[in-house]
């Protein structure tokens, strides 16, 4: 598809998204709406994302830019944020570690609860056949 | 002078120019600390204190390149799309394990944040910082924060991540690799996602589905804590 046309249709995704929570009133960022829209969408095959391949890999590759002017408002914080960023920075990396510890070892524990419970469907499933293949057996042979 | 420094393109063409360094800066040198964002900020306000030009100047065409901040976020969609069947055979133990780490991130960040003595709005700033940025730096507006501050935490975070996962994973023995992929990309967004990747195939796709789940939780879940503190 052409270029102008696939930034139209993101464009058109994310004036939609801001329909949605300015005028519709959705409690999420338009942005992120325009992100479950187009998901819908892709999950529908509504557009495939070769369509759009154009448009989303160069936005996907060059990410980082697009941050770098909001970032620069940094200069305007007053003397109070700026006395707090050794802390600030300390609690990023702290939690940051406390974050991967929690959501590895929730996800851990149900994921191998869940495979335990496989097998063990599995292996009963197995028996019963064997039991059942047995029965055949001992009745055709008198 | 003026007319130059005041038009669209001097933002543009500094924005444009400080990325640039700032990724042959971090390509040459490898290290995970010296990421492309951090050095184009450092090298734009350092420009713009030395030669005296507003904030204001700069942003005539900074926000030119901000107001594709939107279009970024929803083609984040794509690799979410992509990463969706591997959720199959796993999907209750991902999306609980996400949500658990998304939790944990805004409850350690109000808590820690009540313990210090910290200004309300600098802990709805660094509330987001798990999140990848394009949604995190919106959430923080919605919410009361800074943006900016959220958008350098949320850089920090993602460093963190990146440069402490194996040893994080190795010490807590997340050994599972769906586990590590979640935990990683739940904490640490994208800049994580790159580590993740390097430990393998698994961890890499699990990661880069955290990410978009996890923002979506923290965007739905953010508000509704705010509201009740």
């Amino acid at each position: 598809m052409r270029i102008p046309l696939q930034l139209a249709i993101i464009f058109a995704i994310c004036v939609a998204g801001e329909v949605l929570h300015r005028i519709v009133g959705v409690p999420l960022p338009g942005n992120i709406i325009g992100m479950v829209i187009l998901l819908i969408l892709l999950c529908t095959k509504a557009i495939k994302p070769e369509h759009i391949s154009g448009v989303s890999g160069f936005f996907l590759k060059y990410l980082a830019l697009f941050f770098l002017p909001p970032s620069i408002a940094i200069m305007a914080v007053d003397d109070d944020v700026l006395s707090k960023w050794p802390l600030l920075l300390f609690l990023c990396i702290v939690l940051t570690i406390i974050t991967i510890a929690m959501g590895g070892r929730v996800t851990q524990f149900l994921v191998r609860r869940q495979e335990y419970r496989e097998n063990q469907a599995l292996r009963a499933e197995r028996i019963a056949k064997r039991a059942a293949a047995k029965g055949e057996t001992s009745g055709g042979n008198p | 002078m003026n007319a130059i420094i005041n038009s669209p393109l001097f933002g543009i063409l500094l924005t444009l120019v400080a990325f640039e360094i700032g990724v042959l800066i971090s390509q040459k040198f490898k290290y995970s600390f010296l990421n492309p964002l951090l050095i184009g900020n450092i090298l734009i306000v350092g420009f713009l204190l030395i030669t005296g030009i507003s904030l204001d100047s700069y942003n005539v065409g900074g926000d030119y390149i901000s107001v594709m901040l939107s279009p970024a976020t929803v083609v984040l969609a794509v690799p979410l799309y992509r990463q969706i069947q591997k959720l199959r055979q796993f999907w209750k133990p991902i999306l609980a394990g996400i949500f658990a780490g998304s939790l944990t991130s805004i409850g350690c960040v109000v808590f820690f944040s009540k313990i210090l003595g910290l200004s309300s709005t600098l802990m709805l700033s660094i509330l987001p910082k798990s999140v990848t940025i394009p949604m995190g730096s919106v959430i923080s507006a919605q919410i009361g924060g800074i943006p900016s501050v959220t958008i350098i935490a949320i850089t920090v975070t993602g460093i963190t991540g990146a440069v402490t996962a194996p040893a994080v994973c190795r010490l807590c023995r997340i050994k599972h690799k769906v586990a590590q992929g979640i935990a990683i990309g739940t904490a640490s967004h994208a800049l994580g996602t790159t580590r993740a990747m390097e430990m393998g195939e698994v961890q890499g796709a699990m990661s880069s589905l955290s990410i978009g789940i996890a923002g979506l939780f923290t965007a739905i879940v953010a508000p509704v804590i705010v509201a009740l503190i």
